[in-house]
């Protein structure tokens, strides 16, 4: 990762086509420039992930002369004069794109990256308006889909951010760069398919890629023909976290669509029922709290490991196989809206149960278990795509209340405090992970978050892990020595759920998304707040467990 | 007389490659004996003095080189041969490691000496399997009279040598993609800064030079920097491995002193190549590999010295001199060296593994009457600039230059066919 901490105590003074600049030691041209209002083009280089300099499009002229420079991987010297935009470095910027574009597919408006590819507006910004003809005559690899990432090669320019962020960022390896020249090649090694390798379906690797050469799978397509359908009950439930994504694409100010416009959109658009996942978030906690109840009473299998999702078991598999005795249910509310609504309401048999929701994971769960629970998991791709193809303005609709989930045997089961304890304690951590990462008030973030909780008058101490990076980086400090937590929440991506591989690509890593700055320092000894809509979460899983119910991912 | 001079080379064909006691009747290991008894800033004002130039391509000042890495304090410090020789037209390396082994565990011994270095590694061409057993038994004749091992000559300093093998990939032979390689890793180069003195193998400050540079060590601390400096050039001392091949008739290694030749008698004068075989003549010639520049009979009176030919436009490199006669199209030569590229290059940056794709179509579209025209041909020289100027290792950065400088030297070879110049019908298929 980029060091966030340049040293600070040096200034190092510039100027950047003729404006002066200050800055830090140990900052990039790159970054000088931007700080001054000059934006060099680049590809390759990405704030969130280690440097590769390979695209070269960034290169800068440094004091009139010599060498050009790549401006996102050289950092700057006290005096230097950078030229950015000289005619040479504007035809060398030209030729470059141009190279890129010469084997380009030209299916732009097929390309599920159309309108918003990196490479589509580096053409138009560097004056490209022609594709040169010397392009290669290689047969374009096969497009290929595993699981829920879709890979089509023919359009990888290279840029190996897939590969930095699927090894050094995640720490997972299943990505790497392969042979040379015109063959260089990203992707699984020695061949394999995706799901064969050391791949957990997190989808960062789409979220950081520039161009559409890995994107999630697209089923907007079977979702509304299953809106079609007149002899079924469309029911959905939607993370708050999918918001942001859609206010992005559709130029929405941010925090203007509210969960409950979303939802009038849905009905609109031909759901039937839509319900608050946070009643089925409380739900899966409780049957969460089932499981670290017992462990904590039987002193063993502790930590309690969860992931955001099954998927992410495999990470342990491939890298910390000792570890995998401790891993428990996910808890994904979306799953368990699906399994209530068809066991416990009336025309149960008749609900096409859809969750959304930013992350990838999941829906790779969903997939995973065919016939499984849940019919359509889906990310902010096929929501924004179901608006778009609606052309509803979402700015203008109305909020409607969400349904209330009906369930036909309330239970007068007594509660169980102690459950709920825990269950308030893990839903609290959980929505941390969904919701992104915690800044401190001086900004600075955090990749491990305690919280201390009182579990039945027991101190419990609980840690989230944001990104499996982070978590490699835990369990290999850890090795040979016990984990000194009871709940260890990981979610997959460093940015929280809300940054998740199904959240659109573009705003990723900008900070943007919802749920990033909300939450203040978590105080570890803070006062757990009660869990939400206890009363009917409880009901739903008592009810749920009475009916014979079985919900352990 | 010839004018060759036999600094490196001496005792060629007479010593006995890995006897160290004939290496020792040559005046061998004194050098060694030196650098354990003096300090390493006395040494290094030698090399500086003496200006020897890196012999593996880029002409850097070994001297300065030594001299940032002695200033780092960071430890322990590598020293590293490049003995990878991936330049096609060059075999000079080979010819030291295989008959005057022993002089180059010297110089790397002396290295190893000056920055009390904690080991040596020498990365040889993997085609040279052979040789590197044979160097393997060099090696051992040399730690068995201590001049490698432990405690060197009772001076307390510990040092020895390992050999690595190539696979065949030219980049290795760029330094941080052969550390790269050393390690383990995938052969591809690495971002710079940081430097490799800083930053090298095992992320350890390191030392890399080529063979030749090594071997000449010795030398110079034998007849001091000053000697050695006045021997060749005034801006490059002492001599250098030239490589002639192609269409000579005494294709060879030639040792020469620098500055003290033209091209023309190189490659002409009966003691050097002799002249073109078979009665033909001379078209071009091509120096320091497939990367160095493409000259024609125009610059054969240039002297043969980094400095002098920089001034012509033209460079030393590796020191291979290829000769290439009338019967060779200019066109086809070129095909041949941009193919190698297209072979060669790692593929990660853009200009380098797109950019010789589109070098290497164009040559072929250029032999067609009528298939591209003038700003096709811009394109191309903008493909080329954007290559030397922006990609990211010295691969990218020096694979255009046989095409611009054969452009320069044979323009009309590359308009012949242009849409503009074609006869009419002449491209009629
Ligand atoms: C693509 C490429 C290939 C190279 N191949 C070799 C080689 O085979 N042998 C060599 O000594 N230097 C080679 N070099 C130069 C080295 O990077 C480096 O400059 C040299 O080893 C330094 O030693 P010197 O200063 O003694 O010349 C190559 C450079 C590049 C960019
Ligand atoms: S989904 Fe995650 S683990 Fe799989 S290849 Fe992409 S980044 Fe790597
Ligand atoms: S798949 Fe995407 S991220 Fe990976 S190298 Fe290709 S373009 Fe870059
Ligand atoms: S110039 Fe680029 S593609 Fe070519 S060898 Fe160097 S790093 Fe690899
Ligand atoms: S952005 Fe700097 S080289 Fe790609």
């Amino acid at each position: 990762m980029r060091e966030a901490t340049p040293n600070t105590e040096k200034t190092v003074n510039l100027t950047i086509d003729g404006i002066p600049a200050s800055v830090p030691a140990g900052t990039s041209i790159l970054e000088a420039a931007r700080g001054v209002g000059v934006v060099i083009p680049t590809l390759c280089d990405r704030e969130d992930l280690p440097k590769r300099a390979v695209c070269r499009l960034c290169v800068v002229e440094c004091d009139g002369g010599g060498r050009l420079k790549a401006a996102c991987a050289t950092e700057v010297w006290e005096g230097v004069a950078v030229a950015t935009a000289t005619p040479e470095l504007r035809r060398v910027r030209k030729s470059i794109v141009e190279m890129l574009l010469a084997d380009h597919p030209r299916d732009c408006f097929v390309c599920p990256r159309n309108l918003n590819c990196e490479l589509q507006r580096l053409a138009f910004e560097l004056g490209a308006r022609e594709f040169p003809s010397y392009g290669k005559e290689l047969p374009p690899a096969p497009a290929v889909e595993a699981g829920t990432i879709a890979r089509d090669p023919a359009k990888c320019v290279k840029c190996a951010r897939c590969v930095a962020v699927c090894r050094e960022g995640q720490k997972t390896g299943a990505l790497s760069a392969s042979f040379r020249s015109a063959s260089f090649q990203v992707g699984p090694p020695y061949g394999d398919a995706l799901q064969d390798g050391a791949c957990v379906f997190c989808g960062r690797c789409a979220s950081v890629c520039p161009v559409g050469a890995i994107t999630a799978s697209d089923r907007t397509d079977a979702l509304e023909a299953a809106l079609d359908r007149t002899d079924a009950v469309p029911s959905a439930v939607f993370a708050d976290e999918v918001l942001s994504g859609v206010e992005a694409s559709r130029a929405l100010p941010p925090g203007s669509l509210t969960p409950l416009k979303l939802s009038t959109f849905l009905k609109l658009r031909g759901f039937r029922k839509v319900y608050p996942r946070a009643l089925f978030s409380a739900a899966a906690a409780i049957f969460k709290a089932e499981t670290l109840v017992k462990r904590l009473k039987d002193g063993s299998a502790l930590p309690f490991i969860s992931f955001c999702s099954e998927s992410s078991r495999r990470f342990l598999e491939i890298h910390f196989p000792d570890l995998l005795f401790l891993v428990g249910p996910s808890g994904d509310p979306g799953r368990l809206f699906s399994l209530s609504a068809k066991k416990l309401l009336p025309d149960g048999e008749k609900i096409l149960a859809a969750s959304f929701s930013p992350s990838l994971s999941k829906k790779r769960d969903a997939l995973k278990d065919e016939g499984g629970p849940l019919d359509f998991a889906l990310s902010v791709g096929e929501l924004t795509n179901l608006v778009a193809r609606s052309g509803a303005d979402l700015g203008k609709l109305a909020e409607s209340p969400y349904d209330p989930f009906p369930l036909s045997a309330p239970s007068g089961a007594e509660k169980d405090p102690i459950l709920l304890e825990a269950a308030g304690a893990i839903r609290l951590l959980d929505a941390r992970g969904e919701s992104g990462r915690i800044l401190e008030e001086g900004g600075k973030l955090g990749e491990r978050v305690p919280l201390e909780a009182a579990i039945g008058g027991r101190k419990t101490n609980m840690l989230l892990v944001f990104g499996l990076g982070a978590a490699h980086d835990l369990f290999t400090e850890f090795r040979g020595k016990p984990l000194p937590w009871s709940y260890l929440r990981v979610v997959n991506c460093p940015g929280g759920c809300v940054e998740g591989g199904g959240q659109d690509p573009t705003l990723v890593g900008k900070r943007l998304a919802r749920g990033r700055n909300v939450l203040k320092t978590p105080d570890p000894r803070l006062a757990i707040p009660p869990l939400p809509h206890e009363a009917a979460a409880w009901d739903l899983f008592r009810a749920f467990k009475e009916r014979g119910g079985v919900f352990s991912s | 007389m010839s004018r060759e001079k036999r600094l490196i080379t001496r005792g060629l064909g007479e010593a006995r490659p890995e006897s160290v006691s004939d290496y020792e009747k040559l005046g061998g290991f004194a050098a060694l004996k030196k650098a354990l008894e003096l300090p390493p800033e006395e040494i290094i004002a030698e090399i500086k003095k003496a200006k020897l130039l890196g012999r593996g391509g880029a002409a850097y000042p070994a001297g300065n080189k030594w001299e940032h890495l002695l200033r780092i304090p960071e430890r322990p410090k590598y020293v590293v041969c490049n003995a990878d020789e991936g330049e096609p037209g060059t075999f000079k390396d080979k010819l030291i490691l295989d008959k005057l082994p022993l002089r180059l565990v010297e110089g790397m011994a002396v290295a190893g000496a000056v920055f009390r270095a904690a080991g040596g590694y020498i990365y040889v061409r993997g085609e040279y399997r052979a040789i590197q057993k044979r160097f393997q038994k060099a090696l051992g004749s040399a730690r068995e009279a201590n001049y490698l091992g432990r405690n060197i000559l009772g001076s307390g300093f510990d040092f020895d040598i390992e050999i690595v093998s190539g696979a065949g990939a030219y980049v290795c032979g760029e330094n941080s993609a052969l550390l790269n390689s050393t390690e383990g890793r995938v052969g591809r180069p690495r971002i710079k800064p940081p430097h490799l003195a800083e930053v090298g193998l095992f992320q350890k400050p390191t030392l890399v030079n080529n063979v030749e540079t090594f071997a000449s060590v010795p030398l110079v601390l034998e007849m001091g920097g000053r000697a050695y400096l006045e021997l060749g050039h005034p801006e490059s001392g002492g001599t250098k491995l030239v490589c002639l091949s192609g269409h000579v008739k005494r294709p060879g290694v030639y040792e020469i002193p620098l500055g003290s030749l033209t091209l023309r008698e190189l490659i002409f004068d009966s003691d050097f190549g002799d002249g073109v075989p078979g009665g033909g003549a001379f078209k071009f010639g091509h120096l320091g590999g497939q990367s160095g520049p493409i000259f024609s009979q125009e610059k054969l009176d240039a002297v043969y010295s980094y400095a002098d030919l920089r001034k012509a436009g033209l460079s030393v490199g590796s020191g291979a001199v290829v000769v290439m006669d009338s019967s060779v199209s200019v066109l086809a030569y070129l095909k041949k060296v941009a193919a190698f590229f297209v072979h060669e290059s790692c593929g990660k940056c853009v200009p380098c593994r797109e950019g010789n794709r589109a070098v290497l179509k164009r040559l072929s579209d250029l032999e067609i009457p009528s298939a591209l025209s003038r700003s096709d041909l811009e394109d191309l020289a903008n493909i080329a600039a954007a290559m030397s100027r922006a990609s990211f290792c010295g691969l990218g950065q020096s694979a255009a230059t046989h095409l611009k400088t054969a452009w320069k030297a044979f323009p009309a070879e590359f308009e012949r066919n242009l849409r503009e110049n074609a006869a009419f019908g002449a491209g009629a298929r």
